[in-house]
């Protein structure tokens, strides 16, 4: 409900009613021409020589007396401070769809305060609030007005340290997820996703289902959450990031007290789910029956885990990859809005792929000039001018650090990966030296065009006959993912 | 016997949430708070009619470049709706001086941060973060497609670009779950005629009806210097940066002062305009609407309070209480012509919609009735207290912050109108809020959309009955 939301692109029908005089003239009115006068000086584009070396903010680190870790950077360009409170165990720790479960209900109430006066104390505050939770890491996410901090600590302390999930509370969250299921079984990137999981992930194993399986929302209960949250947030595992108008002293005192009583026993961490046996490669091409006037494609690939040493060069190959379709399906061809390139390169492998909701009439076309990239880029050097650019966008690091926030969340993902501080000038350095032969070798190791498949959402009666026309492979179909019978 | 009950929880409601107000932390004071926001330190127009807003701060050695025209979708001509957003991505395809396809590069090569453009009803904005060392590149693109875009204009540019917004119409509207509910809504809230009656997007039919001709009138009536604000945040010298903005921007001519939207009042309605909708999708949902006056007029503002309170009584009645809801969404959006109140409940499956429709019309109703109870100072007090926090917490990173001082620019003509915003938030007092809930809600019937989900229908969704 919040004002920022004029931003929305607000959005009417078409009238066919009777108009009144409308208020913006026709454009076949009288316009007056008008000429710029050129210059010599914009005949060259002025670009300074040399980038900037990334540097990144000095960062602050000190303990807690519990051992809980703190990372804090100090600015004062805004008069906020952003904080997290960040554990290494996310998702992938728990059964299928409780960290989901628990991410919508967390921060709502404490052993000592029920969900509307924590309600009430969070309106208070003014403060932005929201749990996060990946498949590697459980956070809390504050952003408050500096001047509020010591009460948003204490807060947000009690929440983490002393949380309580009423039924009650549970059953209201309940609805929402059940909301959240159902936006994603509609939605035609979620049909992707499901098929995608469905195809690469074995029946029993963790990441069968992209998101939280319906059957799993119906069996939680309030002692699950809980068990969750103490398990995730012990001070073994716990990292407290920070940023903004304060300094590191008041930080601390305001920490200490609030999250000095987090405890628990040091529990090794716990490794991630093994790697799925190879789908096969027959069928090829699996397509999901959903009727539209598009076709919403992914070609899919098992990605690597994070403990690769050429990093850099897999993030430069995506940002080429992206690039080179990109200019192809939408610039060129104008049969797509977008393209979108999801990996989750964390400590598991997972489903990396390159999508594109296209023209449904262009759906074959589409599908071979996506494989026809790939092909290319697994087997020939890519250009040096387009390998800069490629560079130059994937090494935009001070980005991360613009925002307060930013700067909050930036710190939060070092301490999930156990990273150094000096983290991202490294990385830098390393983007800078990838060259056009361990790009083509990362493409060769990491975006194998053989073990490609294509997965196609769309109205099978128009996108079957393209795909079996282009000749990528078998082409099998399945019916849509359904939750309920309409 | 319910309404009875309902009432009674609404006054202990507000009994306890008042005897829980003490030691809360107070609305701060809004002059000292503002004088530690990061507000414009230096502001200017040329001769040109462009006005500058510049915001110096150091913290990284990046600049946000953001410039805000006054032409979004109430702006579209007859007969070509959606051309606003059309021309958002012209301005991508090259100039005179920038080859097609080398706005993007260019960019990169020096290393850009962020770059895009968004086009509302009110406005249409574009924006870079980049190094600072790199100011000058983002005033010569920025200045070249302001002067000199017409140069680069051809047939081949218009009909690619018109594929790719009409795949955003396919992949926003045509295919997206729900994607026509508020299309629905804001052509019955709106009549024909009223600025805000099409969509932003517009729609497919008269997008292929633009012809080049077109395109060109359509620059030569809105993209002017002074139809148009540019603001840059980061680091900067305002001095010396002033002085390149004239290098850049002094040689493009005024255009004839374009059209001035006017602030309309809300269109009048004698009984709620009921429209149903079928669609492809799981769970059935509800959207109620009322058009409001424009920003800045008197009430509007209570309005913004107004829409938590009402989010939290309905969805504590209808979801909570009665169940018959999954979640009750309120929001409210201003406009320069005008504001929308907009109520979006997805429905359990099966719900009786009537019913639901009657519950939450009663919930509303008896908020109105008992309204100084329940918006009573407190109440009012933290809701506005979160508008005023949401407020600062925006100016949050260069591009949030060079954003907020266009839009601001956009709406009420002022770059550095937030100051006075929070200054209107403190201002209000529960009488306000009330009032105008009760005036601009209560007293109007609403437009009510309600999405029935049916598996033999668009997931889009079609039109029913009306």
């Amino acid at each position: 409900v919040r004002f920022v939301a004029l931003l929305a692109i607000a959005m009417a029908a078409c009238g066919r009613s009777a108009a009144r005089a409308p208020v913006v003239p026709p454009l076949d009115g009288p316009v007056a021409a008008r000429t710029t006068p050129d210059a010599e000086f914009r005949a060259t584009p002025p670009i300074a020589g040399g980038l900037k070396a990334f540097t990144p903010p000095k960062v602050e680190e000190r303990k807690l007396k519990n051992g809980v870790r703190v990372l804090f950077v100090e600015r004062h360009d805004v008069p906020i401070v952003a904080l997290r409170v960040v554990s290494d165990r996310g998702a992938d720790q728990a059964d299928p769809g409780i960290a989901e479960f628990w991410e919508r209900a967390a921060l709502r109430s404490s052993s000592e305060h029920s969900m509307h006066e924590v309600l009430e104390a969070w309106n208070d505050l003014g403060a932005y609030f929201r749990p996060h939770v990946t498949r590697d890491s459980s956070q809390f996410e504050v952003r408050v007005m500096s001047r509020l901090l010591g009460a948003t600590v204490k807060l947000l302390g009690e929440l983490t340290t002393r949380p309580a999930f009423g039924p009650k509370q549970v059953n209201l969250i309940r609805e929402r997820m059940r909301v959240a299921v159902a936006d994603k079984w509609d939605d035609a990137e979620g049909q992707l996703a499901l098929a995608i999981h469905e195809h690469l992930f074995p029946e029993t194993h963790l990441y069968r289902s992209p998101f939280a399986p319906p059957d799993s929302i119906e069996k939680v209960q309030p002692e699950i959450l809980e068990a969750y949250q103490k398990f995730a947030f012990t001070s073994e595992h716990v990292t407290i990031t920070a940023a903004g108008d304060t300094k590191i002293d008041e930080l601390l005192a305001a920490l200490e007290p609030a999250f000095g009583s987090l405890a628990g026993p040091k529990i090794g961490p716990q490794a991630p789910p093994a790697a799925p046996p190879d789908a096969p490669l027959d069928p090829r091409v699996i397509a999901i029956h959903r009727e539209g006037t598009q076709a919403t494609i992914g070609a899919v690939w098992l990605g690597p885990t994070r403990a690769i040493p050429d990093l850099a060069a897999l993030s430069t190959a995506a940002q080429e990859l992206h690039a080179v379709l990109s200019t192809r399906l939408r610039v060129q061809l104008g049969i797509t809005y977008d393209v979108d390139f999801t990996s989750q390169v964390g400590r598991a492998r997972l489903p990396m792929y390159v999508s594109s909701a296209v023209d449904i009439e262009h759906t074959g076309e589409a599908a071979s000039e996506i494989m026809k990239a790939l092909e290319r880029l697994n087997k020939e050097l890519v250009e040096e001018k387009f390998l800069a650019e490629d560079r130059a966008a994937v090494a935009d690091f001070a980005e991360l650090f613009d925002s307060v926030h930013g700067t909050a969340a930036t710190l939060a993902h070092l301490a999930v990966y156990a990273l150094p501080l000096d983290y991202y000038t490294r990385r830098a350095d390393a983007i800078a030296k990838v060259t056009g032969e361990d790009l083509r070798k990362a493409f060769a190791t990491y975006f194998p065009v053989d073990r490609v498949k294509l997965f196609v959402v769309g109205d099978l009666g128009k996108v079957v006959p393209q795909l079996e026309k282009v000749g990528l492979g078998k082409v099998a179909h399945r019916k849509m993912f359904t939750l309920t019978k309409k | 016997v319910r309404r009875g009950l309902v009432a009674g929880v609404f006054a202990l409601l507000s009994l306890v949430t008042s005897g829980c107000g003490k030691g809360k932390p107070a609305t701060p004071a809004s002059d000292a708070l503002v004088r530690k926001l990061p507000l414009p330190t230096k502001t200017a127009t040329l001769s040109n009619g462009l006005r500058v807003v510049l915001q110096e701060d150091h913290h990284s050695p990046t600049v946000a470049v953001h410039v805000a025209y006054r032409v979004g979708g109430a702006c579209d001509p007859p007969g070509r709706s959606g051309f606003a957003h059309l021309f958002e991505h012209f301005m991508f395809e090259g100039s005179k001086h920038v080859k097609r396809g080398e706005f993007d590069t260019l960019l990169v090569r020096a290393g850009v941060l962020k770059k895009n453009a968004f086009t509302t009803r009110d406005g249409t904005y574009y924006y870079e973060v980049l190094p600072s060392a790199q100011l000058d590149l983002a005033l010569f693109l920025e200045s070249d497609r302001m002067g000199f875009l017409l140069d680069a204009l051809d047939q081949g540019t218009l009909n690619n670009v018109r594929d790719i917004v009409k795949n955003e119409y396919r992949w926003r509207v045509e295919n997206a779950p729900y994607g026509n509910a508020t299309l629905v809504a804001d052509g019955a809230l709106y009549p024909d005629g009223h600025p805000y009656h099409r969509s932003v997007i517009g729609t497919p039919s008269e997008l292929d009806a633009a012809s080049l001709e077109d395109i060109k009138r359509f620059f030569l009536r809105w993209y002017a210097p002074n139809n148009a604000t540019l603001v840059i945040v980061g680091d900067l010298d305002p001095e010396a940066t002033l002085a390149r903005i004239h290098h850049w921007f002094d040689a493009i001519p005024r255009a004839p002062e374009p059209p001035v939207l006017p602030a309309l009042p809300p269109p009048s309605r004698d009984k709620p305009k009921r429209i149903v909708v079928d669609a492809n999708v799981s769970l059935p949902r509800l959207m109620m609407t009322w058009a409001t006056p424009a920003y800045g007029l008197p009430g509007e503002a209570g309005l913004a309070s107004a829409s938590s309170l009402v989010e939290w009584r309905v969805y504590g009645y209808v979801a909570k209480k009665l169940e018959l809801a999954h979640n009750v969404d309120v929001s409210y959006v201003p406009g320069r012509v005008g504001g929308t109140f907009t109520l979006d409940a997805t429905l359990r499956e099966g719900a009786d919609v009537e019913k639901v429709v009657d519950e939450i019309t009663f919930a509303m109703e008896e908020l109105s009735q008992y309204a100084r109870y329940v918006m009573d100072e407190k109440s009012v007090k933290e809701s506005l207290y979160g508008l005023y926090a949401g407020e600062v917490l925006d100016f949050d990173g260069l591009e949030r912050r060079a954003r907020s001082f266009g839009v601001f620019g956009v709406l009420s003509g002022d770059a550095g109108g937030v100051a006075e915003r929070l200054r209107t938030y403190e201002g209000l007092d529960p009488d306000d809020v009330v009032s105008a809930y009760r005036e601009y809600i209560i007293r109007v019937p609403p437009v009510v959309v309600v999405v029935r989900p049916n598996g033999g229908a668009p997931v889009a969704g079609k039109v029913v009955s009306q």
